[in-house]
This record gives C-alpha cells, sequence and structure tokens, in this order.
C-alpha cells in the first residue's frame, strides 16, 4: 500500500503563508487540511487536500511545556471532526518546523497525532486521515488510510503549478 | 558533472533537473505518430516511469511517421506498445515501464498515478474524456495534434496545436479549442471521419515542442512559462505561435471543472 499526496501550489503557499505567522502567545500555528480521495492501481491511495482551514487565534491553549509549540482547544478538534463527518473529506493536521530540508515529525506529534487521527476516523472510516509537515522548502505526511491503525508514510507529495515539485520517498530515488 | 555524463549536454536545466525528470510518472496516450515522438525525446531526455495505452498494431501504413517501427514490425503486426518499450528501454535500460494494450478508459487507474500526462489522440471526444480525467486528479495535461484541411482548389492546409491544460487554470473548452458545437459536430460524424492524414515533420514539431514545455514544467529552467499555454502551429507557413485566443481569455478559475470534482466520484449525503 502506498499514499501519493497532490495538491495545487495556490494552496501548498497559503498554508505555507498561515503557518509562518507568528502568534500572540503559541510558538507555532496549526492548520487542518481537508482531502478527496481517489484510487490509482497498484494499491495506491491517491489523497488530493483541496481546502485548508487555520486554527483560529482563541482556540489555542496557554501551555507551559516548552515541547509543545502550540495546543488547541477541543473546540477546533470538533469542528474538525464536525466537517470531516459532514463532507467525508479526509482530515489533516498541518504545521510548520522552521528549517530547511525534510522535516521529521517530533516524539510529541509522533504521541499526540495518532490520538487525533482516531478522532478522525470515528467521524468518517473511509477516509484517509494524518499529519502534514512543512519545512521552509520541503514536506513529508503521515497517512492512515481508511481503518488502518498504523500510519505510511507518504510516498510522493506533488506540488501542482510551475514548476511541478515533488517531496516524499520517491524524490530519492528519482535516478537510479 | 563529468563531460563524458550522459546528461552533461543538458546539464542548463538546473542542478536537480535529473531527479525532477526521473521521479515523474509519465503518461502517454496514443503512440502513434505524435505519441511515439514523444516518447522516444522523453527517453532520451532521462525519464524512467512510464504509463503507455494504445490498442494498436503496426500496419504498413502507419511506417510514414511511426518512430521506432520497421518493416518488420507490421509484418509481425507488432502491438504499437512494444515499439515504445523497446526505444525506452533501449535508451533507459532500467526505465519502468507500464504498458497497456488497450484504451485507457477500459482500465484507468493506472493512469491515475501519472505526473503529466501526454494526449496524442484523435477527435474531439476523445481530448475532452482525457482532460477530464486528468483534472480531476489534479494532472497537467499536454495535448497534440495535427489535421489537414483542404478548400476547394487551393493547397491544402495543415495546422495543429499544442495545449498545456494545468488544474486550476483554464481548461480546453476555455480556451475555445473545444466546444459543444464542435463536438457535437462530432458525433453526428461518428464512423465517418475516414482516415485523418499524418506526416512525421509535423508530428515531429509538435511532439519537440510538447516535450520541451513538459522539461520547462518539471525544471523550471525558463522560469518564464506561461500558462495556460495554447500554441497554434501552422505547417505551411512553418510556424508556431500563442493561440489568439488566449489574448481573449477571461481570468478566473475554470467553471468547467471545479474544484468540488477532485477525486473519486462519490454519493453525497442528502
Amino acid at each position: 500500500m502506498s499514499a501519493h499526496i497532490r495538491l495545487l501550489k495556490p494552496l501548498y503557499e497559503r498554508i505555507l503563508a498561515d503557518l509562518q505567522r507568528p502568534h500572540p502567545f503559541a510558538s507555532e500555528r496549526v492548520g487542518f487540511l481537508f482531502a478527496r480521495m481517489g484510487s490509482g492501481a497498484n494499491d495506491t491511495h491517491l489523497i488530493f487536500p483541496l481546502d485548508y482551514v487555520p486554527v483560529p487565534d482563541d482556540q489555542y491553549l496557554p501551555t507551559t511545556d516548552f515541547k509543545i509549540g502550540a495546543e488547541i482547544s477541543s473546540e477546533a478538534i470538533r469542528d474538525t471532526m464536525q466537517r470531516v463527518m459532514n463532507t467525508g473529506e479526509g482530515a489533516f493536521h498541518a504545521h510548520l518546523h522552521e528549517h530547511l530540508g525534510r522535516p521529521r515529525f517530533s516524539r510529541v506529534d509522533m504521541k499526540d497525532l495518532p490520538l487525533l487521527v482516531r478522532s478522525f476516523q470515528h467521524a468518517c472510516p473511509e477516509a484517509s486521515h494524518g499529519g502534514f509537515l512543512i519545512s521552509e522548502d520541503d514536506c513529508m505526511a503521515a497517512v492512515w488510510l481508511p481503518r488502518q491503525r498504523d500510519p505510511i508514510t507518504a510516498e510522493k507529495i506533488t506540488i501542482v503549478g510551475y514548476p511541478l515539485r515533488f517531496h516524499g520517498g520517491e524524490r530519492y530515488v528519482g535516478r537510479r | 558533472m563529468s563531460d563524458d555524463d550522459k546528461y552533461s549536454r543538458q546539464s542548463f536545466l538546473g542542478e536537480h533537473a535529473e531527479t525532477w525528470i526521473g521521479t515523474c510518472v509519465v503518461g502517454i496516450i496514443g503512440l502513434g505518430g505524435g505519441g511515439s515522438h514523444i516518447v522516444q525525446q522523453l527517453a532520451h531526455i532521462g525519464f524512467l516511469r512510464y504509463i503507455l495505452y494504445d490498442a494498436d498494431i503496426v500496419k504498413d501504413h502507419n511506417l510514414n511517421r511511426l518512430i521506432g517501427a520497421t518493416l518488420a514490425d507490421a509484418v509481425e503486426n507488432l502491438p504499437k506498445i512494444e515499439v515504445a518499450r523497446r526505444v525506452i528501454l533501449g535508451l533507459q535500460s532500467d526505465a519502468s515501464v507500464e504498458a497497456y494494450r488497450e484504451r485507457w478508459q477500459e482500465h484507468p487507474e493506472p493512469l491515475r498515478r501519472c505526473d503529466l500526462i501526454f494526449g496524442c489522440v484523435d477527435g474531439l471526444a476523445e481530448r475532452r474524456e482525457l482532460e477530464a480525467c486528468a483534472r480531476r486528479y489534479l494532472i497537467p495535461y499536454i495535448d497534440i495534434g495535427v489535421d489537414v484541411h483542404q478548400v476547394g482548389a487551393e493547397p491544402p492546409q495543415m495546422a495543429g496545436q499544442v495545449i498545456l491544460s494545468m488544474p486550476g487554470e483554464p481548461c480546453l473548452m476555455c480556451m475555445g479549442f473545444l466546444s459543444e458545437t464542435d463536438l457535437a459536430r462530432e458525433a453526428a460524424r461518428y464512423g465517418h471521419a475516414g482516415p485523418r492524414p499524418q506526416v512525421v515533420w509535423a508530428n515531429g514539431v509538435l511532439a519537440s515542442t510538447a516535450v520541451g514545455i513538459a522539461v520547462d514544467l518539471l525544471t523550471g529552467w525558463t522560469a518564464a512559462l506561461l500558462v495556460p499555454v495554447y500554441l497554434s502551429y501552422h505547417s505551411n507557413l512553418a510556424t508556431i505561435k500563442p493561440h489568439i485566443r488566449l489574448e481573449h481569455l477571461e481570468s478566473g478559475t475554470c467553471p468547467h471543472y471545479p474544484v468540488e470534482q477532485v477525486g473519486d466520484p462519490r454519493f453525497r449525503k442528502l
């Protein structure tokens, strides 16, 4: 099984610009991507993020744990679950690690993300959900395919625009 | 990069060009006069991942334009996909070639995995179906085609087009290349189109132009590709230039392929 994510460049740029905005007290911003699904051959799951919704400023919670960049309220998660349930879309938690190169989920991300995804799976088990992590020039995603307990890393993320850009695992095996 | 490197003469495309080109999964629909040119050029450039569709076999009347085909292929009725596979693997021995000897509509799932699709098909309805699939799965689509027209005693006029249809940008319908009137006219002629005139040099011009657009799209080497692309080719005048319809294109999003239609079709809860 593999997952390919494809999104339009204007949406990608909107996500990046939003996540780079400073927050009044949180050290990072969070948003949610909403995606449609498609089926490719060879057990390839195609995921098309079509909309991005930033978490509103008033849905961030103050935290004293320096390991946590941003803590969001249950209201933010409920709103996301509601949309997932209403639309059948997949939801991807999105945030930014401010550096160049391939980003990696932190330990905190890997602890919290499965809990969040479980909620989304309850709202719509037929969709893929996960986490979308951006750096200043790259991105990666952890994907829970429909009804799957464990995530996989998106094999390819294509930013559709000029120029076309590929991120994810395949980028490094392009030339054999 | 040494001068002996296979790609040293195209290093101006950029430091990462080989990676982008080698990573791109390219779909080619129709491996006749246009598609066979495209396959050959992509293999020379360094494309490594192909998804090919063509249901036809090589016949004598293809040999005036089918790149890579031989007299023996026509005798043996070799499928066109096998000619394309041979051309690719002759230049890129480790390339991945998924080839389907059928219409893409009969087995569309592999096509959805493409990062870029070349359409080298006959007819307007075929183009509309292919573009609709590309839009639904957010895949850039490059269309080429050529035709010959003759009016009265005037010399035949050979003309064609190269169009880049990018998801989120104006489509073939927006650009005026397709219209409901023309589609209906074509449908009314169903079965009476007759053999289409095709020559190797016109196909070569259009295929080369299309491949140039694809390489720019992937590498960004010109930093100047203006999307959408609609180029008009006049063989009699030996010109290829932006189509005049682009000047009258309305800005804004494409109304024919709304974002709500992306992904697999599904039932909506009422």
